[in-house]
């Protein structure tokens, strides 16, 4: 940009944004490096389709409409924590959703399908899978969680359909013991 | 008679106290059957594991031959079908209904007798020894499920884990219960494998 060119207000906003410019990069940083890490080890892990927007919001609680549940049947008595025999679906209920659980290394890949009349009413937003605790008293009660409450968030697509990585943890095995599925309030 | 009814009880995960009994029905596949029994309806009802189990147990099992008489089922009816009467879309661990499964094609083939049993166990195979019915924690639970059945014409026998957890007997921790099912000519026979299990139901039907 030529200097010759600009008139003298054009110049005199050019010097002000500059001036802030330089003043901004001699403010020390809010904290430190060390203290930022801190900050994020003691956050709940992201969700792989998680915004920094719906992070920030859902930190302080998600609005969590449960919908129904999965009472899982055993013929067996095995590890104390099991999940689902390989490649058997969960389903809901009341038949609205599927969820199938797959275990690969120290994670879980949990999908989920909305079935039927369900696929239309929930495509495209967000389903969560908690674990059935007090806070539950009927279907269809609007709670606030705790984020840690939740197991995991997935976004529905177009379909109706969606996954999620989550760390194979004792906690995550027990929710899936007899999970709830429930709309997160956007 | 040629069908044949295996009750096999399932509890809630969360809440072992609640569940059912899943009632298995193994009965001849009729004309255009292959030569195999017919399992593909016990994998959509969410048992495939429980099958694999059945089979592979049955192949290394140290079992008396089968019948060859005329009047056997599986001589002039061809091979079964299995299936389950009321099957549940939430049955999502199915090993503990091996036992079950693979007793019901034992007695088809009237290589074990009987008409109608319990029971419930996981089977560990190892070619080295017999088939192990593994312990089950569980087992109260499943044993009052039984209570329901009320009482029986026909001793009824109920064959479960001869442990509830590793080096605790079934028989004295479900001392109760046990007795009171015998009140009800339901009669539980923990056992420790496969091969026990079939000699339990031979000398309770023959004895």
């Amino acid at each position: 940009m030529n200097k010759q060119d600009l008139s003298r207000d054009e110049q005199l906003a050019l010097w002000k944004l500059v001036l802030q410019r330089l003043e901004l990069m001699s403010v020390p940083a809010p904290l430190s490096q060390e203290a930022a890490r801190e900050i994020l080890a003691s956050w709940l892990p992201r969700w792989g389709h998680e915004t920094l927007g719906e992070r920030i919001r859902w930190a302080e609680g998600v609005g969590f409409e449960p919908l129904t549940e999965i009472v899982r049947l055993a013929a067996d008595s095995g590890p104390e924590l099991p999940l689902p025999d390989p490649g058997r679906p969960l389903e809901t209920v009341d038949g609205c959703f599927r969820l199938t659980v797959t275990a690969e290394a120290d994670q879980l890949l949990l999908q989920v399908e909305a079935l039927g009349f369900a696929m239309d009413e929930f495509a495209n937003r967000h389903i969560g899978i908690a674990r059935r605790g007090e806070w539950y008293t009927s279907a269809a009660t609007p709670v606030t969680l705790a984020a840690e409450a939740l197991v995991a968030i997935i976004a529905l697509n177009a379909d109706g359909e969606g996954e999620c990585w989550i760390a194979d943890r004792p906690e995550v095995r027990a929710a899936l013991l007899r999970p709830v599925i429930g709309l997160v309030k956007d | 008679m040629s069908r044949k009814t295996v009750l096999i009880p399932a509890v809630e995960l969360a809440e072992p106290e609640h569940g059912e009994l899943l009632e298995l029905l193994i009965e001849p596949a009729g004309l255009g059957a292959g030569a195999e029994p017919q399992l593909e309806l016990l994998y959509a009802h969410g048992l495939g594991v429980a099958v694999a189990a059945a089979q592979a147990a049955l192949s290394t099992a140290r079992l008396p031959p089968p019948a060859r008489s005329l009047i056997s089922p599986a001589t002039w009816l061809g091979p079964p079908v299995l299936y389950l009467a009321n099957p549940r879309a939430n049955l999502s661990n199915a090993a503990g209904a091996a036992l079950g499964i693979a007793l019901g094609l034992l007695l088809y083939a009237q290589r074990c007798p009987g008409q109608r049993l319990l029971a419930t166990g996981a089977l560990t195979i190892s070619v080295a020894s017999p088939v192990k019915i593994g312990p089950d924690r569980w087992l109260a639970d499943k044993l009052k499920l039984a209570l329901a059945l009320g009482s029986q014409e026909q001793p009824l026998p109920f064959l479960v884990p001869a442990q509830v957890t590793p080096g605790v007997p079934t028989q004295t921790r479900c001392a109760v219960l046990i007795a009171a099912l015998a009140r009800l000519n339901i009669h539980v026979v923990p056992v420790n494998s496969l091969e026990e299990a079939v000699a339990a139901c031979r000398r309770l039907v023959d004895g």
